[in-house]
């Protein structure tokens, strides 16, 4: 019955969600177009003599002769039958650019993710356990140089002192290409781990994870930070409650009390966290991405800027919301399966 | 726990971590690879002997070489297609067979014919000959882009025999072996490749060519992984054969880090580093394994060009006074001391048509009193007046560019010491020029980088003529004695009458209407260090940053 109610809402909330989306291309692509910038000049690549025969055949052929209300239309139908445009800079398909962009950001920033959750929770319950403790105290020190630390400082520091001084880390990149070179990766979902996993290419997916290591830390530096403290926060909110205090007294063992008591119910305002800090770490991948030459959405979105690259800033805006849609409903139906008290 | 002792474990933290970073980032880490002992001298063994791996800094838009006259591009192009002839060691003035085998020139300059090797294989195993040459030349012009443009002049092209091919020219011309030489003219291709892969909206084949190649070059392309590198490898049917030793394959590793780029060179694991800080690079060449490969010829030119159109610029003297007011040689320090003033719109590697006679030196006095001159009166705040209206200027640079940002911080403080006071604006290249084409004047100087051209032309038609607008030529410039005299030096082939033009020119564009104030002529816009076990490098002025990877090895000498 809860179940039936749930898909209504998945659906009701589906509909909102292509509300969301349509919106916001309607600004990204007006903002845009207002932005005084000529992406003819950067596609002709330093016209010598701008022809201007040369330079009308090609606003022809991207369509910028047109007025703005038509370029909107044509661009939602061609988003419709799938064609997300070709981008200016890289000219391939801009889908083609999203999947090979995406994927990389997605693993980087999923890894970071489930490391920042297996470390901040932890800490998080051992902290409100400890309360006013050294080990609090120690704790919540952390954090604060977590959020307060810049991550390209975070990031260079790591390089020099774990690729240049100890050279027990590799500076950047996916993996190393000559490794790449001698055991060429198949791709099945454009994922390296999974792929290499898959292919059973041993020595790649090896690489691959020894070279995620330092940009996923730096990543899961500021969430652990954000995640523990929630934790923190949200268990002692919980732990003050009566029905706490009647397990205790129940003679149920401490670790029952805290895991399925204490935490479960503490668990809603984390999982919201947990939704805010994805689309965080989405957002702030993007230093990492260059530091760390890890070939991602946030690099992409960067230079679709500098070079006016209208398809791909539309495709990058698109995508990015679309995925924050995304994780915040995943993590409303989680709802449900944490708090059994919420129906849809 | 006492809140003072926690605030005091967090400063010490804050402070350790900032102490540290300092240190590390000031000192050079020691390359840890395996040490080769020789008789007299320890160096490090070289890590994998056959592979180029270059740390670059831009990328290419395509790899089609008739696609763009980008450095980036060129870095690729020079590798995997030929031309028909190459300029002669590191000048400009002489050629060396490539693809022809010799060739002659008409009387009136407008005919041209080329022997052509024979067997040349193409990246597809089909033959050069003189059919592929002109499918390649109508493919240039045929697609429109920017190298096409240099080509404009061709009347016809006739295939006499199989290896003989005639250029036909609309005009006569004096660098027409100078464009073929150059890398625009670098698209031999095979035309079975173009065919087989050309579709109905493509008759080029261009979206292929863009990742893939079908030159005749020593290397062709193997993969491309956008935002990543470009990796070339070696093409065992070149014609010019491979010996043990030479380079095979090439990897061109895109790091826009320069912190990063440094710490890749200093542990080896980057032959070559494209982007250095200036700080960085200081550091560096005192460093033991690695080699300074910036070259003596300087072949970029840094102009900041006026905008002419509008006051203060639209007075004649008031240009002379400020290129007076400008203190060349801070400019040179700027960049370390690998420069040199500029004194003119040709470049000094040009020997045969470089003069320095009509150039400004450094003379604040002589500034001060043409601008007296001009009517633009020292006002009590220190800045000059003229009719109510300040001595005020923007100056603009492209955004990102920090060497242009320094250049615009030192103009303005030159130019403060004259009067006149300067604001500095950053902007997209993309957003200048639109605004340019829309009629708005962004600013009243803009600075602006030329290279890579083995003639005078190369220099002044991209900026100084109408047609060059808005591109290039940002201050929208236009002196008809200089809209008549480039076509005319682009015309002559003899080499009198043309030295005669370019002392007119540069008469002209420095003295008489200057477009600009000449200020800085450097090697290559990024300096380049390399590992000591680079070698076989030779420069040429016009292929500015492309390297001859077919002549270079590792090792030690």
């Amino acid at each position: 019955m809860g179940r039936l109610n749930t898909l209504e809402y998945i659906l009701r909330r589906s509909i909102t969600l292509v509300g969301v989306v349509l919106g916001v291309t309607l600004v990204v692509f007006v903002i845009s177009r207002l932005i005084p910038a000529d992406p003819v000049a950067i596609m002709m690549g330093e016209v010598f003599r701008s022809d201007p025969e040369i330079v009308a055949h090609f606003r022809k052929q991207l369509g910028l002769d047109q007025p703005l209300p038509v370029q909107y239309v044509i661009y939602l139908r061609q988003l419709l039958q799938g064609n997300w445009g070709v981008s200016y800079h890289s000219n391939r398909p801009v889908i083609v650019d999203i999947r090979q962009y995406f994927s990389a950001t997605f693993e980087l920033t999923f890894v970071a993710l489930i490391l920042a959750i297996l470390i901040g929770i932890p800490l998080g319950v051992v902290s409100a356990l400890r309360k006013d403790r050294w080990v609090d105290h120690v704790t919540r020190i952390g954090c604060l140089i977590g959020v307060a630390t810049p991550v390209f400082w975070l990031a260079l520091m790591m390089q020099l002192l774990f690729y240049s001084r100890l050279g027990i880390l590799p500076l950047g990149s996916i993996a190393d290409e000559p490794l790449l070179f001698a055991h060429p990766v198949r791709f099945i979902t454009g994922l390296y781990v999974v792929d290499t996993l898959l292919t059973g290419n041993w020595p790649v997916f090896q690489n691959v994870i020894v070279h995620m290591i330092m940009p996923a830390s730096v990543l899961a530096f500021r969430a652990v930070a954000w995640i523990m403290r929630m934790t923190r926060s949200a268990m002692l909110e919980v732990l003050r409650q009566d029905y706490v205090r009647t397990a205790r007294a129940w003679g149920l063992a401490e670790r029952v009390v805290i895991i399925r008591y204490a935490l479960r119910n503490s668990l809603i305002s984390v999982f919201t966290v947990i939704g805010l800090t994805y689309g965080q770490l989405l957002q702030g991948s993007w230093l990492t991405e260059t530091i760390f030459n890890w070939p991602g959405m946030g690099l992409y979105a960067v230079k679709s800027i500098m070079y006016s690259d209208y398809p791909a800033i539309l495709a990058v805006s698109l995508v990015a919301s679309l995925v924050y849609v995304a994780v915040n409903l995943a993590v409303d139906i989680l709802y449900t399966y944490v708090d059994p008290r919420i129906k849809y | 726990m006492n809140k003072n002792v926690i605030i005091g474990i967090i400063l010490a933290v804050a402070v350790l971590g900032v102490a540290s970073g300092a240190y590390f980032l000031s000192t050079p880490s020691p390359p840890t690879k395996p040490t080769v002992t020789t008789p007299t001298v320890t160096k490090p063994a070289v890590p994998e002997q056959t592979t180029l791996r270059i740390g670059s800094y831009f990328e290419p838009l395509s790899l089609d070489p008739v696609h763009s006259v980008s450095g980036a591009l060129w870095c690729v192009t020079r590798n995997v297609y030929e031309g028909l002839l190459k300029y002669k060691g590191t000048g400009t003035e002489e050629y060396d067979p490539l693809l022809a085998t010799s060739w002659t020139m008409s009387s009136d300059a407008k005919v041209f014919t080329f022997n052509l090797r024979q067997n040349v294989k193409f990246h597809d195993g089909t033959m050069m000959n003189a059919e592929a040459v002109k499918f390649s030349f109508e493919r240039l012009i045929g697609t429109k882009r920017a190298p096409s443009v240099y080509f404009k002049g061709i009347d016809k092209i006739d295939v006499v025999s199989e290896y003989v091919i005639r250029f036909t020219l609309k005009e006569p011309s004096g660098v027409f072996l100078k464009d073929l030489a150059s890398l625009s003219g670098w698209v031999i291709m095979s035309p079975t490749a173009v065919k087989a892969n050309a579709k109905s909206d493509d008759p080029w084949a261009e979206k292929w060519l863009l990742e893939n190649s079908a030159g005749t070059g020593p290397y062709k392309i193997a993969e491309w992984v956008r935002e990543n590198r470009v990796v070339l490898t070696k093409f065992d049917g070149y014609w010019g054969g491979w010996k043990p030793g030479q380079i095979e394959r090439v990897v061109m590793q895109l790091i826009r880090e320069a912190a990063s780029q440094r710490m890749l060179l200093e542990k080896g694991d980057i032959d070559i580093a494209e982007n250095l800080s200036m700080e960085d690079q200081e550091i560096l060449k005192k460093m033991k394994g690695i080699t300074d490969m910036t070259p003596t010829e300087f072949a970029s030119s840094f102009v900041v060009l006026f905008d002419v159109t509008r006051p203060p610029f639209d007075d004649v003297i008031v240009r002379r006074a400020v290129s007076y007011a400008t203190d060349y040689e801070t400019y040179v320090k700027l960049v370390l001391g690998v420069g040199k003033p500029g004194a003119s719109p040709i470049p000094q590697f040009m020997k045969l048509y470089w003069t320095g006679k009509y150039g400004y030196k450094y003379d604040p006095k002589k500034a001060a009193e043409l601008l007296d001159e001009a009517g633009w009166k020292l006002g009590s705040d220190g800045f000059r007046y003229k009719g109510g209206n300040k001595f005020a200027i923007s100056y603009l640079y492209s955004t990102g560019d920090e060497f242009r940002r320094k250049v615009g911080e030192q103009l303005k403080n030159d130019f403060l010491k004259v009067g006149i006071s300067v604001d500095i604006i950053a902007e997209p290249v993309t957003v200048t020029t639109g605004r340019l084409l829309k009629g708005e004047k962004p600013a009243h100087i803009y600075i602006q980088g030329l290279y890579g051209y083995g003639d005078p032309t190369g220099y002044l038609l991209p900026v100084y003529l109408q047609v060059a607008f808005p591109s290039w030529n940002l201050g929208n410039y236009k002196n008809a004695k200089v809209e008549e005299l480039v076509p005319k030096l682009i015309a002559t082939a003899d080499v009198q009458e043309r030295i005669k033009i370019c002392d007119e020119l540069q008469r002209i564009l420095c003295w008489e209407d200057p477009a600009s104030i000449y200020l800085l002529e450097l090697p290559e816009i990024y300096s380049r260090l390399v590992r000591d076990w680079v070698q076989g490098r030779v420069y040429n002025p016009a292929y500015w940053r492309a390297l001859n990877i077919y002549d270079m090895w590792k090792g030690y000498p």
